[in-house]
């Protein structure tokens, strides 16, 4: 079923977040452009969790493989962000296929915790591997003249990355909106709700979910990719255990079972963050407490709301008519 | 480091050691997780509280064994109200629910400890100094007093379960909550005794481990990957299960860690076990899938 509302919700904040970044300083303008690459890290988990049924706690992992492919493969494509961005997608992708062959036989908790452990390896790993990822600190995005197509774009946390971010996560949504109407889309979501009964219905069920899982990595490798290029930076912090549980907080604020609800997320998280900042260096102490209070009051996000006040809504039709 | 039969002998017995250690908090870890429903993200967080402690207590009061006492005694008090206010409102539902409110957890147990802690990482000094030689090599002996110590909490909890009432309700409601209630089993008491029980053990494996390596505020991440593929590999709700691969894990990365640095060597032994997931996804000692 297409979800009309949740789309319109999520481009008209897309849509009001360019507007915004036009009238703002270069700060916000690169926090805004930042918080658009992460947008695509929140629909990931949400597309993984709710449509190929593997609670990824390793979706930082994956976004980071994106955002580690574009800082390997500058100085060899000269700058031209249509390949880096392809590069970043293909590496969310492969990540994404040998993570999910690993977790996919397992229990919905089997393979929650199977993430874990590979979000917590990569990590220890990256860190080890300072030639390969620059540890800590990181490694820098090379001098390039970048183009797209031939139209020269400036790297960097300014407006240019933020419409290029924006505009493809708005293609994303609306090809999300227009798939969720086809038969196929149909099929995953019988996939989702009961595997067993779609495989005995002659639906290969395990590809389904590792073809969704897949995309679902090819969406975070390239939020990752959009990431390198809007930072000029990466380090492994990006794909760290508190990065995915961030990206959990992003989509349980926007609402898990919606994709819309992404955007909503992350703009809700990091804003507060970003204002909070300037009060109190405790932020990961106040995203604590907002994610406890996320799961006891708001467990269904942003996006279920409307569901919540559409049964308040029936629920006085009913009493009126009686 | 070249490889001769005492490196190996040295490396085996730490990789016991060690597991004793990683046991303890997976004990934790698996008996949330089996009674609760609940993957606890926190509950490294608690190992790394039950470490600080042992660091104050040293620094401050210079006195660790008191820490042992005192960690868990904090670790246990402070769990009660996180029980009744966070965890037990997430039981029974989606198993993602309880994931961000333990995740919560972690942020502000994390937070909080960098706060009063402080970055950078420090260093507790063993309260027993020397060796003994046995098998050919001087193994630390305070090393070996808190293995002992740590397989002695592992029997007498195993004993626990095993032998008194308690445990029976406990094994009771793992196999069925419903049940154990309608038959008059205190599931709520039940329910908090292992949520305490699972601090206490973690703050004191925490306590335990800090002469052994660098106290630091986030010590609990990286004690999460080795400790659920502890879980996992030893099978979901299987306690005996989880020690048994916590044994097997130390091993293996005692034995790698000749050829390798700490950090792939510890990698490593989390890779080895990965195929075994593939063959068997819910563990050694799991239900077949």
């Amino acid at each position: 079923m297409r979800d009309t509302v949740g789309l319109i919700v999520s481009l008209s904040i897309l849509l009001a977040t360019c507007l915004l970044a036009t009238l703002i300083g270069e700060f916000w303008t690169g926090v805004l452009a930042r918080c658009v690459t992460w947008m695509f890290l929140a629909i990931s988990f949400t597309l993984a969790y709710s449509y190929a049924n593997i609670p990824s706690v390793a979706q930082a992992t994956v976004f980071g493989a994106g955002a580690y492919a574009v800082i390997w493969a500058a100085p060899a494509i000269a700058g031209n962000i249509a390949l880096m961005l392809l590069a970043s997608m293909i590496a969310g992708g492969a990540v994404a296929l040998v993570f999910g062959l690993l977790v996919l036989r397992m229990s919905h908790s089997g393979a929650a915790i199977g993430t874990i452990i590979l979000a917590v390896a990569f990590s220890m790993l990256g860190n080890a591997a300072i030639g390969l990822t620059g540890g800590t600190d990181g490694l820098p995005l090379a001098s390039e003249a970048f183009h797209l197509f031939g139209i020269p774009i400036t790297a960097g946390p300014n407006i240019g990355m933020l419409l290029l971010g924006a505009v493809l996560l708005a293609i994303l949504l609306a090809g999300f909106w227009y798939i969720s109407g086809r038969r196929i889309w149909r099929i995953v979501r019988a996939v989702q709700q009961n595997a067993l009964r779609a495989q005995v219905l002659g639906y290969n069920a395990v590809a389904y979910r590792i073809a969704i899982y897949v995309i679902s990595g090819c969406i975070a490798g390239l939020g990752g990719g959009l990431y390198a290029l809007v930072s000029r930076h990466v380090a492994i912090e990006t794909i760290g255990l508190s990065m995915s549980l961030k990206s959990i907080l992003w989509a349980a604020v926007g609402g898990i079972s919606s994709i819309y609800g992404g955007p909503i997320g992350v703009l809700a998280i990091q804003l507060a963050s970003e204002v909070l900042l300037r009060w109190t260096v405790r932020v990961d102490l106040i995203i604590g407490l907002m994610l406890v209070a996320v799961a006891l009051w708001l467990p269904q996000g942003v996006m279920g709301l409307r569901t919540r006040n559409a049964n308040w809504i029936s629920t006085i039709k009913q009493w009126r008519r009686t | 480091m070249a490889f001769t039969w005492q490196v190996l002998a040295f490396q085996i017995v730490n990789g016991v050691v060690w597991a004793m250690f990683l046991g303890l908090i997976a004990l934790g870890l698996n008996a949330i997780f089996g009674l609760l429903g609940l993957l606890n993200m926190a509950h490294g967080a608690v190992y790394a509280i039950g470490a600080v402690i042992a660091w104050y207590m040293v620094h401050q009061l210079g006195s660790f064994w008191m820490a042992a006492i005192v960690a868990p005694a904090i670790a246990a008090a402070v769990s009660i109200p996180i029980y009744k206010l966070v965890l037990r409102p997430t039981i029974g539902k989606d198993m993602m629910i309880g994931l961000v409110a333990t995740s919560g957890l972690l942020f502000i147990i994390n937070d909080t400890l960098l706060a009063l802690y402080g970055g950078s990482p420090g260093l507790v000094q063993p309260p027993i100094a020397g060796g003994v030689r046995f098998l050919g090599i001087i193994y630390p002996t305070y090393r070996l007093v808190a293995a002992a110590l740590a397989a002695a909490i592992l029997i007498a909890f195993w004993l626990f379960l095993k032998s008194t009432a308690m445990g029976l309700w406990i094994r009771c409601v793992a196999q069925s909550p419903t049940l154990a209630m309608a038959s008059g089993v205190p599931v709520e008491r039940v329910y908090l005794i292992i949520v305490v029980l699972s601090a206490a053990l973690a703050a004191l494996a925490g306590v335990l481990v800090a002469p052994m390596t660098t106290v630091s505020h986030q010590m609990g991440l990286s004690i999460l990957g080795p400790a659920f593929i502890v879980v996992v590999v030893g099978g979901l709700g299987s306690l005996g299960g989880a020690v048994a691969a916590a044994i097997l894990m130390g091993i293996a990365r005692g034995v790698l860690s000749i050829y390798l640095p700490p950090t792939y060597a510890e990698v490593g032994a989390i890779a080895l076990f990965l195929p075994l997931l593939l063959l068997r996804p819910n563990g050694i000692f799991g239900a077949r899938s």
